[in-house]
């Protein structure tokens, strides 16, 4: 069992293999499943995540009432032409946002690697698979090469915001998604390592402080920002820049940080975010009408 | 501990959400109870711990469970009416909160009845990304995660059982991939958890209920994480194009 990504990378240098080709084999010997199952189990995941954007742009509402119809917002915004961040990154924040949103209102998703962080890897592979020409063979390889980095940061430090905070759910998510758009773009497994200890530094200590215990607030909107630390870690790590804290040193480090955290601020609604004084009033309507009226409460405060 | 092996431990479950420990995990929890159980008991009580027990109603931890105790899958539109599908199926369901430590944060303890009266308590744990732990079955401190086919031996602790037990697995080229034996004292009873790698045929399973002192056998299959609704191929063909999103590059 190997428990680090260095080790996975020299064994991908010394076989002249790719992180997607070690981690499809490695699941292949370790479970029961043949190639052909693991890929169209992965397809058919791959589906779902494109089920929910495409639900998520058109407009959904939470059953609460707190989040929905910030990805309609998000993609208008980047059909006006407007966008400073041009249209892949934009692109990504919309994907993100649409599949979180969707989550937030019991909708089907895949979690990628929980619920919580379902937006952020859908978010970054929809976006740049066009623009790279991926084959639908080529996006499932995306999907196994974070899944496999996902393993090793899982068992190595946490994916459980309960466990480690937010830092251990996007932050995961973003440093997966970015070892995995290295790949894409024809990196060296060592770079992938680069730019998930880039995008996983750049999350570290991130609480999991969710606004009435909900996962909508602030979840969703970080997932859409997960994706931009995702590119831009995916994208300094191609440009040649080194993570100057080993790869596995990092993950161990966050695993640490969560174990530091207090249980307030580890998925419990009991700091941070859902302390403030809004957030207390929410909550507070939420336990009496079992709805947030989110216009009368911020019209209150402006 | 590794606690994730599959790379569907990460890209995965398919699931409603919103959230894949309290709601997805919980929802599994349920499954695993109910399959131990045999059926849907009449009466269940929750005692949820920590985490779940802070934000079980935002995360429709309650629905979760009561809909993995009923049998849905996770990926069920259905878990958002579960205490309506709980009443129709007759199944009355209380939810406890506890403020007791526990080992993990997301913890809780069920204890199931049956119309007859025959009980089952167990505890269960939700680590993550939708994968969970039962570690305790009747007061039996034991690690159980659905995702292999099990046999639960309830037996009187006795030299040479678990011999026995192989023996009969060996006979028919069924390979243990994990097991384990947890017993409340010497010469007490005791329970015996094999996980083997393929499903584990009737016959063998009867062989097994044969041997002397062994006084309940269950098998669980594993977890079916595969969700039903995507196998149309008429799905897949609907949704291979990129959202229509415009803009240059």
């Amino acid at each position: 069992m190997i428990r680090r990504l260095q080790e996975v990378i020299s064994l991908c240098d010394l076989e002249q293999i790719s992180l997607h080709e070690y981690f499809l084999r490695t699941e292949v010997e370790e479970s029961a499943s043949s190639e052909q199952e693991v890929l169209q189990h992965m397809e058919q995941n791959l589906s779902v995540m494109e089920r929910a954007a495409l639900r998520g742009i058109e407009g959904v509402r939470s059953r609460s009432g707190m989040t929905g119809g910030d990805a309609k917002l998000l993609a208008e915004y980047l059909q006006s032409g407007k966008a400073l961040s041009g249209s892949i990154y934009t692109r990504a924040m919309v994907y993100a946002t649409a599949v979180n949103e969707v989550n937030a209102a019991m909708g089907v998703i895949c979690a990628t690697p929980t619920a919580g962080s379902s937006g952020t890897l859908p978010g970054v592979l929809f976006a740049i698979r066009n623009h790279l020409k991926m084959s639908r063979r080529d996006q499932i390889n995306f999907l196994i090469t974070a899944a496999g980095c996902g393993i090793i940061i899982g068992n190595q430090a946490s994916i459980s915001g309960a466990e480690g905070g937010c830092q251990a759910e996007v932050g995961s998510a973003a440093a997966m998604s970015a070892a995995a758009t290295v790949e894409a773009c024809g990196g060296t497994p060592s770079q992938s390592g680069h730019a998930l200890a880039i995008a996983l530094k750049n999350l570290l200590g991130l609480s999991c402080d969710p606004v009435a215990g909900l996962v909508e607030v602030p979840c969703i909107k970080r997932n859409t920002a997960g994706v931009v630390i995702a590119m831009s870690a995916a994208e300094m790590s191609l440009a040649g820049v080194r993570s100057r804290i080993p790869v596995d040193e990092v993950i161990t480090a966050m695993g640490k940080i969560g174990r530091m955290m207090p249980v307030a601020l580890r998925e419990t609604a009991l700091g941070g975010l859902a302390q403030t004084e809004t957030a207390l009033e929410m909550a507070k309507q939420l336990e009496k009408n079992a709805y947030i009226d989110v216009e009368s409460i911020s019209s209150q405060k402006e | 501990m590794s606690v994730y092996k599959s790379l569907f431990d990460i890209i995965g479950p398919v699931m409603v959400g919103p959230s894949s420990s309290h709601t997805a995990g919980a929802v599994r929890i349920g499954l695993v109870a109910r399959s131990i159980f045999g059926a849907t008991p009449e009466e269940v009580r929750m005692v949820l711990f920590g985490s779940f027990a802070h934000t079980y109603q935002g995360h429709g931890t309650d629905l979760a469970l009561i809909s993995g105790l009923l049998g849905l899958p996770t990926s069920s539109e259905k878990i958002r009416q579960a205490y309506g599908l709980a009443q129709a199926a007759h199944m009355k369901v209380t939810i406890e909160t506890s403020n007791d430590p526990t080992e993990h944060a997301n913890t809780v303890d069920l204890y199931l009845k049956s119309a007859g009266g025959r009980l089952l308590s167990l505890r269960g744990v939700s680590l993550g990304g939708g994968t969970i732990d039962i570690t305790r079955i009747d007061g039996f401190d034991i690690h159980l995660s659905g995702e292999n086919p099990t046999i639960l031996l309830f037996y009187k602790d006795q030299p040479g059982i678990i011999t026995q037990v192989t023996g009969v697995l060996a006979e028919v080229n069924i390979n243990i991939s994990n097991m384990e034996v947890s017993r409340t004292g010497k010469g007490e009873r005791a329970l015996m958890l094999l996980a083997t790698d393929g499903e584990i045929p009737a016959q063998t399973m009867e062989d097994i209920s044969k041997i002397r002192h062994i006084n309940q056998v269950i098998v669980l299959g594993a977890l079916n994480v595969e969700p039903d609704f995507i196998s149309d191929s008429a799905t897949k063909e609907e949704y291979s194009y990129d959202p229509q999103i415009t803009g240059s590059n």
